[in-house]
């Protein structure tokens, strides 16, 4: 069974390599995808518990939710906002796979230093963990839609999913349930929003919405008691 | 106590169902205005109610909250103020009916009557509380509505600015209450009011109360939000905050003077001292003002400088054990809390009248509209005269029960302390006289001579529901000034309880003040009826001969227009050339030279001082260190996504350092 696990491992880690190499939204979503699905097959190799009935459900929850209804919806959204194709990173592919081969790294020191008090199935669960967590938040920070940080942050789930997975025994599958309900709330509502800010602003990207901060920087003037006086002024003109 | 409750509650579903109904803006403003309007005279008829029982309701359950229980009572320091909130309120809603009308305020109706029903019903559950944790909630509420009536014409620049300086300043007031309640609170964490047992030194606690509520009171050094506030705010909520919800800070002080035990002599000193700086300070302010409602404002700050100074003759008298001194004292305190409410809200409500009817506040842009709006400008006349304090109107009894306490104070107290009491009456005269001047510009400027723009041409006399409100406050401005011999015993079992005093002591210091007091009643009653006597008789003479109109003097001019008139700054030039240390004047006067006259200028400026040379260059200050942070605020998502994770790589390498 370990030889299926370090298989999906593998899997796994080359996905998150991808998914920061990936120039389209939409390879990005199947990546997501398929990430996800794979997540939800672990459970089924872990041996010692055998397959309860429990653990089948949550393992069908799971790839479901994971593997078709976020695809679904996020091609949907995808599709009713019309935006360009390409991810349009902040920080370029290349130097992004670079890092993305530092934070593995990083990810197995991690490992090595946080000794958890567990017996875990197979050795490349935790760094993998480590590893998709700082995946997942590096994609929100450096892509540029909105529609990409939701990806990456169903990606920084998967992580702390892979995470779940390993403790299986401790880890009462109630919050795990929690933690899938949060996200699919917080996709639901992300697809939406990302909607709306396309119908409002004509476009989903979340670097111009700059301008809706509430202050701007006065050069001369730090602080009087015309300050509103002054803006409003200027917003006249 | 549960019917209270109820109607408190009602009030406030009902401001609720308004907001909610806010589409459809009859339906809402009638549910608002009707809701506040019948819970608000059920709420007045219980009180008086109860005030006449003379007996104390309290209740108290345990409730989802720590510190305590949630815990109301009314005892008659309670039935006091609220009997004035509720009275002043309900006169309010129905000026609002037509100064707030759905036609006028379109969208805003529900949110208006929202926040109405919501202060006055916060205002009832301060003065109600009995446990510091409810007392504190129910404050917050009370100081965050008017924040959002006061930039309820957020359109306007100056209303949004005024709205964020009361902000600022109530929550540095409620920093303040929140520390106080603490160290009341003490070791037990037991926030109920009957559970305080102070553990530190009373003073320490004063003080916090004196700042705290002083904010909210609006004593001279923590007024800057008050002359901001108050002008932008609609003219029935100035008329309520200023004639009500300054005195919830009156309250909180009093309130809080019951659980500190026996005053100290300093408490009272110092509370005259503020109270003298505040009605000085603000009085010369006001006459610097060109807007009406800021005029008032500054004046309302100079009537709480009376209360304080009634108050801590009356603390001065407690600390000393000289009981005639000490009921005097807050006799005169609590009658000028009920006048000032009266002739202030009467005030507001008309200076309300004028700004609806000619659409500007400015007085250099008003006047000659006594002949456009008669009512309102002799009712504007009566609340002058009654907040200058003159004899037949309310405010001079009480103004005389606080000389007639400081003559007591001077004559039983120790030496030292009657210096302080001295330099209280001299300013008390100072500020009597200051106010006749900035009144008579107030009402001369805005109601007297012409026109000195097209906006006042147009004024007439408001409706109905707008004039009754304020007929009444007349009305009751000249009975409490000539019935007082009636009224004082409705403060007096106030002050009874308050204290826990004897009623003997009670009962034998009224028969001492009746006995000026009524003469005083005479006096005036006399002097009405001369009065009358004499107006009869003159209107027989004249009817007599005939009658001409014409120009007013016009100083040989032979064109005489309007702008030659005195202004607001010309009137007030000497007095300002006299106060000129303190205020910081500044004029700009372009005199006649030639023989023949060409164009002359005369500019008057002021600035509030403590305004410019303490809070600018404090916050100043402030806003210097805190701009090094504002680059952080930039807007970008993704910088603020990559906060978060810097932090969490950052806490999980020192974790695992």
């Amino acid at each position: 069974m370990e030889t299926y696990i370090e298989i999906i491992m593998i899997i796994l880690i080359i996905c998150n390599l991808w998914l920061l190499a990936a120039s389209r939204i939409k390879q990005c979503i199947y990546l997501v995808a398929f990430q996800g699905a794979m997540l939800g097959l672990l459970p089924f190799f872990q041996t010692g518990h055998g397959i309860l009935p429990r653990t089948f459900i949550i393992v069908t929850g799971i790839t479901l939710i994971k593997g078709f209804v976020f695809p679904i919806l996020l091609t949907k959204a995808l599709k009713d906002v019309k935006v360009k194709a390409e991810v349009e990173p902040l920080v370029s592919h290349s130097v992004s796979m670079i890092i993305g081969i530092f934070a593995l790294i990083i990810s197995l020191w991690l490992d090595e230093r946080l000794q958890l008090p567990l017996t875990i199935e197979s050795e490349l669960i935790i760094p993998l963990s480590y590893f998709t967590i700082f995946v997942g938040l590096f994609l929100t920070v450096t892509r540029k839609k909105a529609i990409t940080q939701v990806l990456g942050y169903i990606t920084l789930e998967n992580g702390i999913f892979a995470f779940g997975v390993s403790i299986l025994s401790e880890h009462p599958w109630l919050v795990e349930m929690g933690i899938l309900l949060d996200v699919f709330v917080a996709v639901f509502i992300m697809g939406i929003m990302v909607f709306y800010i396309e119908k409002e602003f004509d476009h989903i990207d979340a670097d111009k919405l700059a301008h809706l901060r509430d202050w701007k920087i006065h050069k001369n003037k730090l602080f009087s008691w015309d300050i509103y006086h002054s803006e409003a002024e200027e917003e006249s003109k | 106590m549960y019917i209270i409750l109820f109607f408190i509650f009602l009030l406030f579903v009902s401001g609720i169902l308004s907001f909610f109904l806010k589409k459809k803006l009859r339906l809402s403003s009638q549910i608002g205005s009707f809701g506040s309007i019948i819970t608000i005279s059920f709420l007045l008829i219980l009180s008086i109610f109860n005030f006449s029982r003379h007996k104390d309701l309290t209740l108290s359950f345990s409730w989802q909250m720590p510190f305590g229980n949630f815990a109301v009572g009314i005892d008659p320091l309670s039935n006091f103020f609220i009997i004035i909130t509720l009275f002043i309120s309900l006169l309010a809603a129905f000026y609002s009916v037509s100064y707030m009308s759905p036609e006028l305020i379109k969208k805003k109706t529900g949110a208006h009557w929202f926040l109405f029903n919501t202060l006055v019903a916060s205002m009832i559950m301060v003065l109600i509380a009995r446990n510091g944790l409810l007392f504190l909630i129910s404050w917050e509420i009370m100081s965050l509505t008017p924040f959002f009536l006061v930039s309820l014409d957020d359109n306007k620049i100056s209303a949004r600015k005024a709205a964020f300086i009361y902000l600022i300043a109530a929550n540095i007031g409620s920093a303040f209450l929140l520390l106080l309640f603490i160290l009341l609170g003490g070791a037990s964490a037991n926030l109920d009011f009957s559970s305080f047992k102070p553990e530190i030194s009373s003073g320490i606690l004063f003080i916090l109360a004196l700042i705290g509520f002083g904010i909210k009171a609006g004593f001279l050094p923590f007024h800057v939000w008050l002359p901001e506030a108050h002008p932008e705010a609609p003219s029935h909520i100035s008329a309520i905050m200023s004639a009500v919800m300054i005195k919830m800070g009156i309250y909180g002080i009093l309130r809080i003077i019951t659980f500190l035990g026996l005053p100290q002599a300093w408490w009272g000193v110092t509370l005259i001292l503020i109270g003298i700086i505040s009605s000085v300070g603000a009085i010369l302010f006001a006459m610097a003002q060109k807007d009406l409602k800021r005029l008032l404002a500054y004046s309302s700050i100079e009537n709480i400088g009376i209360i304080a100074i009634g108050l801590g003759i009356g603390l001065l008298g407690m600390s000393f054990m000289y009981y005639s001194v000490m009921i005097i004292g807050f006799l005169g305190a609590f009658l000028h809390i009920i006048n000032h409410s009266l002739s202030k809200s009467l005030l507001f409500l008309n200076a309300g009248a004028v700004y609806h009817a000619t659409g500007t506040r400015n007085m250099n842009e008003l006047g000659g509209i006594i002949k456009k709006m008669p009512m309102t400008s002799f009712l504007f006349l009566i609340g002058s005269l009654s907040i200058i304090a003159v004899p037949p109107f309310n405010a001079f009894i009480s103004e005389f029960m606080i000389y007639y306490a400081s003559f007591q104070g001077i004559i039983n107290l120790p030496k030292n302390e009657t210096i302080i009491i001295i330099i209280a009456v001299v300013s008390l005269a100072l500020t009597g006289g200051l106010s006749l001047a900035c009144f008579s510009k107030a009402f001369g400027i805005t109601f007297l001579g012409f026109a000195r723009s097209d906006k006042s041409e147009k004024a007439h006399d408001p409706q109905k529901t707008m004039l009754y409100p304020m007929i009444v406050l007349a009305i009751l401005c000249l009975i409490f000034g000539v019935a007082a011999p009636f009224i004082i015993s409705f403060p007096l079992e106030t002050i009874r309880s308050t204290f826990n005093l004897m009623p003997e002591l009670i009962s034998e210091e009224k028969t001492q003040i009746l006995k000026p007091l009524s003469l005083v009643s005479v006096v005036i009653i006399s002097l009405i009826a001369l009065s009358f006597l004499l107006f009869f008789m003159l209107k027989k003479i004249r009817d007599k001969r005939q009658i001409s109109e014409t120009v007013t003097w016009d100083c040989g001019y032979i064109a005489p227009s309007a702008t030659m008139q005195y202004t607001e700054s010309s009137f007030i030039e000497p007095l300002m050339r006299l106060f000129n240390p303190i205020l910081g004047v500044k004029t700009n006067f372009h005199p006649i030279t030639d023989i023949f006259p060409v164009k002359s200028s005369f500019m008057l400026k002021t600035h509030d001082v403590f305004k410019r040379y303490f809070y600018e260059p404090f916050f100043n200050l402030f806003s210097l260190i805190f701009n090094i942070f504002r680059p952080i605020q930039h807007g970008r998502i993704h910088f603020y996504l990559l906060y978060i994770v810097s932090t969490l790589i950052i806490l999980l390498f020192w974790k695992i350092r």
